[in-house]
């Protein structure tokens, strides 16, 4: 019977996409404290945070290290090896996607996204 | 209330009138239609008059209408004018709203049993859109808009004008094209609806599938724009980052090239007719549903793209809702008059295989979609988690491989080959696929991909040599274009380079076969960065776009594409440092010492000195190498200033205030430099990306699309 071998078939399937799930890392990346990302070096994780604006950015050959403050208050340097996103200068929030490094003490981030402020509220005093 | 909102209820109660007749035709009354059918006619001058409206307004610099305001300005290009009536929220429904309406003038046009039930499913989305841009209507005044700004009445002198992202060509026409494909697809659903209220379970795929096609044609073009213009303006070098914006609009396409090729399965072989009306509705569903999560903010914290929370959110989830629950109860209720013929037994047929591509598309669709929700459906549990690229990248993989082997299955199910033309297109894959990695990677899945895309474009150039007119010529571009586009993706992913390189002003830089040299910063309206780039002892002038766009308040920079056969030079400016600025001149807080032009310069607030003069004065209270200066700036009453500048004791040199800022106490002063002091370059960081072989990407895409135009004309031929 045809439908039977299409059941098996699909079955193979999802479980061809639970192996590579369950195999390979960081393939999930949950939103985190900066305090629970600090705990947890070596994990990867996504936080979000706003960017301090009395820390420069630091440009090299390599890429860029900033720092963030999340909604506790608590400050977290990032280095991003890579292309600095369009408007981050100017931005309200990043979000910010990699693994806290223990010996290193800063986090990388291996993604950095940025929120764009609500475009007309800020302009107008 | 405003004459566009007028004229939205308006076609709001005709689009009620209308489903109305044509509910009361489908229950028996034959006479109904036509008024119904009439009535949808009129919604549409209706809802083209309020484009024009809309239109007119973005023309006219008519800023007391807030969409106007927030998404134009008075010097922006007519062109772009245009591409701004799809920059918000407001303005995309309506463009949706029109196409769809289209659509459906053109499909009740031909009135059989059909039709009816078409015009009731067009009517009734054209209602739950109507009702979103009655909630968030483009036509809402400033002053109701931004209660606390604007007084009623007032207009503002210019608009904000639009993202500077968006302004570029390809944004022209990537909304309408993308919304062609999502209102279309209204059509299949419509049909989909008619078979199961009217238990007929062929007819309705003859009906729909030019639309079908059409459908995926305009929604595959629209996504493949929408690379085109990220590759081209976003900077970060990719075409496709599996953002949810990008996401939301493959996951139904999958899905409809899924039933594409279902349809065709159902014509040749009468299978596959419940699995069909299934994919049908999905694909209608999933179009709402991917509009429910990139315009109602859901997502907005694990997106790049910002769209605000809105109250759309619960009229898009009415619509996902009503459609679905309606889908659900019609297909339950046919559910066991659907008869299919029985699957052939054999494994190795031409249905076979192609049973299993549609089951792999429709699983790779699932997987994305469950990655795209994952935020929405873990939210509930406990702390939100995404996934990464790496995930999707990850499950691409197998997913990939295997759509390419059903590819290639079933062309050999369906033709004979000689033994001899397999043995050389063998030979030929696997050499080319290997040699086309080795010197970059030796990454497995690379080369395996690199084989098969290889060994599918050979054997579909051996069938076309054999005929050119064979039924099948569209989907063999339609493959073909797959097999390029892949190996493309390998190549410009995986077969590329890139470098980081600080440059001064003046200096040269060797990269690959050409030299750049920073020409340095360029100050005007839209400042640049420009570069000379010399390739084979010719130069040219390039210029990369750099300003703090001030709509949002953002730095905008743009890449600079060299385009060349063996691939793209993709420049990126990175950071522009104003050291020759920084040099003679720097911004100061209160009681900050630095240096400028070698001298030591601190600042201990302002004085103001009105003394003997109606003007008004504003001094700095400075101190330089020592010795107190006060340079300062004096305001007359006409508003007209003049600077009071002071020449540092012993030189020639001044001490000028070139700018302040009262309430956060800082200043910006410039001392003229010493004609022997070194004054330092400015520098740039740039990222220079070599993007191997990345036109064989668009080629690939051009090739799918040709697929589906030849597909269409086809259809056309056949129906005439």
């Amino acid at each position: 019977m045809k439908n039977k071998k299409i059941l098996v078939f699909v079955i193979a399937l999802i479980l061809l996409v639970t192996a590579i799930i369950s195999l390979s890392d960081d393939l999930f990346s949950p939103y985190v404290s900066f305090e629970y990302a600090e705990k947890h070096p070596g994990k990867y994780v996504q936080i979000i945070g706003k960017r301090a604006a009395d820390a420069e950015v630091i440009h090299n050959a390599e890429g860029f290290t900033f720092t963030m403050i999340d909604e506790a208050g608590s400050r977290l340097t990032a280095f991003h090896k890579g292309v600095k996103p369009q408007n981050f200068e100017h931005t309200e929030q990043i979000v910010a996607l990699g693994k806290y490094s223990a010996d290193k003490k800063i986090f990388e981030a291996d993604k950095v996204l940025v929120k764009c402020p609500s475009k007309y509220e800020k302009e107008k005093k | 209330m405003n004459i566009g909102n007028i004229i939205l209820g308006a076609a709001l109660m005709l689009s009620l009138a209308s489903v109305f007749f044509t509910i009361k035709n489908i229950s028996g009354d034959i006479k109904a239609f036509a008024v119904g059918q009439r009535l949808f006619y009129f919604t549409g001058i209706l809802i083209l008059f309020a484009g024009l409206l809309l239109f007119s307004f973005f023309m006219n610099n008519d800023f007391q209408f807030a969409y106007v305001f927030n998404n134009s300005s008075k010097s922006m290009p007519i062109a772009y004018k245009i591409a701004a009536f799809c920059a918000g929220n407001e303005g995309s429904f309506l463009t949706w709203l029109i196409i769809l309406n289209i659509c459906g003038i053109v499909v009740i046009r031909k009135n059989d049993d059909y039709t009816p039930i078409i015009l009731t499913t067009i009517a009734v989305t054209q209602i739950f859109i109507l009702l979103i841009l009655l909630v968030k209507s483009p036509f809402a005044h400033i002053w109701d808009y931004y209660p606390n700004e604007f007084k009623i009445g007032e207009i503002p002198g210019d608009g904000t004008g639009m993202n500077s992202l968006l302004m570029d060509p390809w944004m022209i026409a990537h909304p309408p094209i993308l919304f062609l494909g999502y209102a279309s697809s209204t059509i299949p659903f419509g049909y989909a609806i008619a078979a199961l209220v009217k238990g007929d379970f062929d007819l309705w795929i003859k009906k729909t599938y030019n639309w079908l096609i059409f459908s995926v044609l305009t929604l595959g073009i629209g996504i493949f724009m929408g690379g085109y213009w990220a590759y081209k303006v976003l900077g970060w070098g990719g075409y496709w980052g599996w953002d949810p914006v990008e996401n939301s609009s493959l996951i139904p396409w999958i899905v409809s090239v899924a039933l594409i090729h279902g349809l065709m399965l159902q014509t040749r072989k009468g299978v596959l007719k419940k699995t069909n009306i299934i994919m049908a509705l999905s694909y209608f569903i999933l179009v709402f549903f991917s509009t429910f999560l990139t315009r109602s903010g859901v997502l907005s914290d694990f997106s790049v793209h910002s769209f605000g929370k809105s109250s759309v959110l619960y009229f898009l989830l009415a619509n996902i809702i009503f459609f679905l629950a309606v889908s659900v109860f019609l297909f339950i209720k046919r559910n066991k008059q659907i008869e299919s013929k029985p699957f052939s037994t054999e494994i190795f047929t031409f249905e076979g295989m192609t049973v299993y591509g549609i089951i792999v598309l429709l699983l790779f669709s699932f997987v994305i979609f469950a990655g795209t929700t994952m935020p929405i459906f873990t939210g509930f549990f406990n702390q939100p988690s995404n996934v990464t690229e790496k995930f999707y990248n990850n499950i691409s993989i197998p997913f990939g491989l295997m759509i390419l082997s059903f590819i290639i299955l079933s062309m050999f199910t369906s033709r004979k080959y000689l033994k001899r033309e397999i043995i050389i297109a063998a030979i030929f894959s696997i050499s080319a696929g290997v040699l086309f990695n080795i010197f970059f990677t030796k990454n497995p899945a690379a080369i395996l991909f690199s084989i098969l895309s290889f060994f599918l474009s050979s054997m579909i150039f051996v069938d076309l040599k054999k005929s050119r007119n064979g039924i099948n010529l569209a989907s063999k571009v339609a493959h073909l274009g797959i097999a390029i586009f892949i190996l493309g993706v390998i190549s410009s992913n995986l077969h590329s380079w890139s470098e980081q390189k600080k440059v001064s002003v003046g200096e040269t830089i060797e990269v690959g076969k050409s030299s750049i040299t920073l020409d340095g910063f360029h100050d005007h309206e839209k400042s640049d960065i420009q570069l000379t780039i010399t390739e084979n002892g010719k130069s040219r002038i390039a210029k990369m776009a750099y300003y703090i766009d001030s709509k949002t308040e953002s730095l905008y920079r743009e890449p600079y594409i060299i385009p060349g056969l063996a691939g793209d030079l993709y420049i990126t400016p990175q950071e522009y440092s104003f050291e020759s600025i920084n040099y003679s001149s720097a911004l100061l807080h209160e009681n900050d010492e630095k240096i400028i032009s070698g001298h030591k310069v601190s600042f201990h607030g302002f004085i103001s000195d009105n003394m003997g003069s109606q003007n008004m004065v504003i001094k700095t209270n400075l101190l330089i190498d020592g010795k107190k200066y006060f340079p300062g700036i004096s305001v007359n009453q006409a508003g007209e200033t003049e600077k009071l500048d002071q020449k540092i004791t012993g030189t020639d040199k001044i001490v000028a205030l070139e700018s302040l800022d009262a309430k956060n106490r800082t200043i910006r002063l410039f001392i003229t430099p010493d004609k022997n002091d070194v004054i330092p370059p400015d520098f740039a960081i740039l990222e220079i990306t070599h993007k191997s072989l990345i036109w064989v990407v668009w080629l690939g895409t051009i090739i799918i699309a040709a697929g589906f135009c030849i597909s269409m004309m086809r259809m056309r031929k056949q129906n005439n």
